[in-house]
């Protein structure tokens, strides 16, 4: 009779538990931002580990990369499987966690890291970036880290762990897209690429790179990018630092030299795609949506090309083809 | 540390887990541990002030209590070779001195409370009194204190003890740590209620099992406390702040309305906060004074004072009121006036010159302001208007044939109490006292020009809100009309468990989605400006 009860009180409690977690995690997924008809760079972290098993390149940084390569490309004519981990103004300490989050669901054989962001300063804080980078990525200790490395002074842990303490006033706006796709993650990427087809020509001339003031990296951004060579060294994964090729003045050779420097010193290699422009074959009057900051689909599929050949050229990647 | 955030969540669940895994008899020094913490976090410098309120009373407390051992020692000894006369005299000897250690005790806390409080304020007025006398324009500047967290609420709660043990009401604590606890418990410092000691140290110091139907029914009340606060007070904050500081562009309903959420924010907020605090206490098996009691249903304004922050207004009453009533001079007073013919007025010296200065206390406990002082002598005008015109009430109601108890007359009464307190609240939510005379003014101007779509679309409370606020007044009101009944939590409890698993759910829900809180949602803002 004691036992019967005791498993009645036991089942009870189980399934209160059970009920309990089912509806805090349905709540938070209500509520959480779809990014399906707009803002869908938010949905690059979480559609990767769709892929994650399949993926042989990683490629880590900003909305340069998401813009700017497409993994179809290098897929059909080099058989290489990649998948962008790369937010809009994703700071090099969330590339990091990318990678490292990426390493934790499956080795990949290279990571290519984007420079373009290098250039902000440690303070750099913003909130719906860092949310959308980071709302769709798995809970694991990659992620709370991050959460702590990348959230600003006003922000809370709680909220990035509960989003519905972030996001609980838009049950004004909740759309039928909020209870469809609670559970149900339509891929609306392309593997983290997002094609952009509009086209506003860059200003003509040559590219010559003005950003004054201190060009020095921040120490938090050498932190992380030492601290992601040396996690991809420790797994043996092929490193590769680049930065991808815009028509934009945001830039300064003393950042190419300090990476390069870096690079050197744990025998990676880094390279800066702007000085290849006319290799690639980019034409700004035509290859850009915004005068020159990203490249466009157009843009994406004639870089996505000539990233492919040197990839394929200098590293050791599989050939999903076969 | 604010009660209404995740870290409150946290603390209070770290030093509920540790308060069981300590043995029963042990279990108030993590309360006292837990207290300081909480009360440190607030900033160190304020565990100062309450240190010296817990060590100068503790010590007080003590040496009035050594008074009184002594003087029942020494009248035991010579019992039988003292006088009548001497014994008389002697006991005269120590009260005088158990009255100045008591002086000490309350100038020194009352004295740090209003030095911190009303510094400002007074050097306010002696600026402009050499201004205005003397056209000294060297202004003493002002001093901005931040006052310590709660710390009218245990001055009070310990000043209480203090008076309590020079009255003999009770034995004077003699574990120093178990008396910081009694100032400092930490559920109840930042808003109260304010606790007797004779009725608190029982509850904090008995050895009490786990129960864990406590710990559920202080969730509860924990949960409907936030939801007070949070769906009701928190949204209702932004209109009412908003048309009070444009009442010369939003008049008439606009501010009739305002001054009805500022009633329902009010009681949101405070009420809400207490419900937090007694349901922390709660799970920990300690039972708070209530300090609410569905003040909004009350037929006078001094039942309503009777049934909103009861355990300051008894404060108030027993410390003061009584005291003061008693005086010998004020009693004194009130016979040469009845002498001099005026007998009606001598009988109500002893009551209306105390309630005056209750009154007046009161006005300044809420804060260092002309406004609060006038909203407190508003509410002596009233309680004194309502005393003396009620014969001519109850005149008119005999003539009309109503009846007193019926639903129409309980109803008017309610509904006149409401508003005349709401109306008063007018200074609280004003600058200052000419701007609440005006705001109080502009209610009865351009009716007509009333469109609730402004309500929605320009003073911060869009229909969603709108709605939201208005239903989760309508439940707060059925709630509080149930409970004349008893206990709803104790309902709840009877209910099936699937039944009292959903109310739970549906609270926790409403609490969390409909809840006013946290940096809002802008879609607008996460889409990617392209750096």
């Amino acid at each position: 009779m004691r036992a019967r009860e005791w498993i009645k009180k036991t089942v009870s409690v189980v399934f209160k538990i059970i009920l309990t977690v089912f509806l805090v995690i349905t709540l938070n997924r209500i509520f959480l931002p779809k990014y399906v008809n707009e803002n869908q760079d938010g949905r690059i972290t979480q559609e990767y580990y769709r892929y994650a098993k399949d993926t042989d390149v990683i490629f880590a940084g900003s909305s340069t990369v998401h813009s700017g390569i497409d993994p179809r490309v290098l897929f059909d004519e080099q058989g290489i499987s990649a998948y962008l981990r790369a937010n809009a103004s994703q700071t090099m300490w969330i590339s990091y966690y990318m990678i490292e989050d990426a390493i934790r669901c499956h080795k990949p054989e290279l990571v290519c890291i984007d420079m373009t962001f290098i250039k902000y300063g440690d303070d750099f804080v913003e909130e719906p970036s860092t949310r959308k980078a980071l709302d769709g990525m798995r809970m694991s200790l990659s992620k709370i880290n991050c959460i702590k490395a990348s959230m600003g002074e006003d922000e809370k842990m709680a909220d990035y762990i509960m989003p519905l303490f972030r996001f609980h006033s838009r049950w004004k706006e909740l759309t039928l897209d909020d209870f469809r796709y609670a559970y149900y993650n339509k891929p609306v990427t392309v593997k983290g690429y997002l094609p952009d087809d509009e086209v506003e020509s860059a200003e003509e001339g040559e590219l010559v790179y003005t950003r004054e003031g201190d060009t020095s990296i921040s120490p938090k951004n050498i932190y992380y990018l030492r601290k992601a060579i040396e996690l991809c060294e420790k797994n043996g994964i092929q490193v590769m630092l680049f930065k991808v090729p815009a028509h934009s003045s945001n830039w300064s050779r003393d950042y190419d030299e300090q990476i390069s420097a870096i690079a050197a010193e744990y025998g990676v290699s880094y390279i800066n795609f702007d000085d290849l422009n006319d290799d690639i074959g980019l034409d700004y009057s035509t290859d850009t949506p915004d005068g020159g900051s990203h490249l466009n689909a157009n843009g994406a599929v004639k870089f996505s090309s000539y990233l492919g050949d040197c990839i394929k050229k200098d590293y050791k990647v599989s050939d999903r083809r076969r | 540390m604010s009660f209404i955030t995740i870290d409150f969540a946290l603390f209070v669940t770290a030093v509920l887990l540790v308060y069981y895994i300590f043995p029963k008899k042990t279990r108030w020094t993590v309360l006292l541990i837990a207290s300081y913490i909480f009360y440190g976090i607030t900033g160190i410098t304020n565990l100062i002030y309450i240190l010296v309120t817990t060590v100068s009373a503790f010590i007080c407390a003590m040496l009035i209590g050594k008074q009184g051992t002594k003087q029942k020692e020494y009248l035991k000894e010579h019992k039988e070779s003292l006088t009548k006369e001497e014994k008389k005299s002697y006991k005269a000897g120590i009260k005088k001195k158990q009255k100045l250690i008591l002086a000490a005790g309350l100038l020194i806390n009352f004295g740090i409370l209003v030095y911190l409080k009303y510094a400002d304020w007074t050097i306010a007025y002696i600026n402009l009194f050499r201004l205005s006398r003397f056209g000294r324009t060297d202004f003493i500047p002002f001093r901005n204190f931040i006052l310590p967290l709660g710390i009218s609420f245990y001055t009070f709660q310990t000043m209480g003890y203090l008076i309590d043990i020079y009255y003999g009401k009770y034995e004077h604590e003699r574990n120093p740590f178990k008396f910081a606890l009694f100032v400092s418990f930490f559920p109840q410092i930042v808003q109260g209620p304010i606790s007797r000691f004779g009725e608190l140290a029982p509850e904090l110091f008995a050895e009490k099992d786990f129960d864990f139907t406590r710990i559920k029914s202080g969730f509860y009340r924990i949960m409907w406390g936030l939801f007070k606060k949070l769906v009701i007070a928190d949204r209702l904050a932004g209109y009412v702040s908003g048309t009070i500081a444009q009442r010369d562009t939003y008049r008439g309903p606009y501010i009739l309305l305002a001054v009805f959420f500022y009633s329902m924010q009010i009681y949101g907020d405070f009420s809400g906060g207490i419900d937090v605090a007694l349901g922390v206490a709660e799970m920990f098996g300690i039972t708070l004074h209530e300090n609410f009691e569905r003040p909004f249903f009350s037929k006078s304004i001094s039942e309503y004072w009777q049934r909103w922050h009861m355990t300051l207004g008894t404060w108030f009453k027993d410390y003061i009121f009584y005291p003061l009533s008693l005086n010998k001079g004020i009693i004194r007073l009130g016979k040469t006036v009845r002498e001099h013919g005026m007998e009606k007025i001598g009988k109500r010296i002893p009551i209306y010159i105390p309630m005056f200065i209750v009154w007046f206390t009161t006005g300044m406990w809420h804060g260092s302001q002309n406004r609060y002082v006038v909203w407190g002598l508003f509410n002596f005008l009233f309680i004194v208007l309502g005393t003396e015109l009620e014969p001519l009430s109850q005149k008119i109601v005999l003539k009309l044939r109503l009846d007193e108890g019926g639903v129409l007359m309980r109803s008017y009464r309610v509904i006149k109490t409401f508003w005349l307190m709401s109306f008063l609240r007018i200074f609280d939510i004003s600058k200052d006292v000419p701007s609440a005379f005006n705001a109080f003014k502009l209610i009865f101007k351009d009716w007509g020009s009333f469109r609730i779509e402004r309500v929605f679309d320009e003073l911060s409370l869009p229909f969603e809100d709108f709605t939201v606020a208005v239903t989760a007044i309508v439940i707060m009101f059925v709630f509080d009309l149930i409970q004349r009944r008893g206990s709803v939590r104790k309902r709840i409890f009877r209910l099936p468990v699937p039944a009292q698993w959903a109310i739970l759910s549906l609270l926790v829900i409403a609490v969390s989605v409909f809840g006013y809180y946290g940096p809002g949602y802008d879609a607008a803002s996460f889409i990617y400006g392209a750096f």
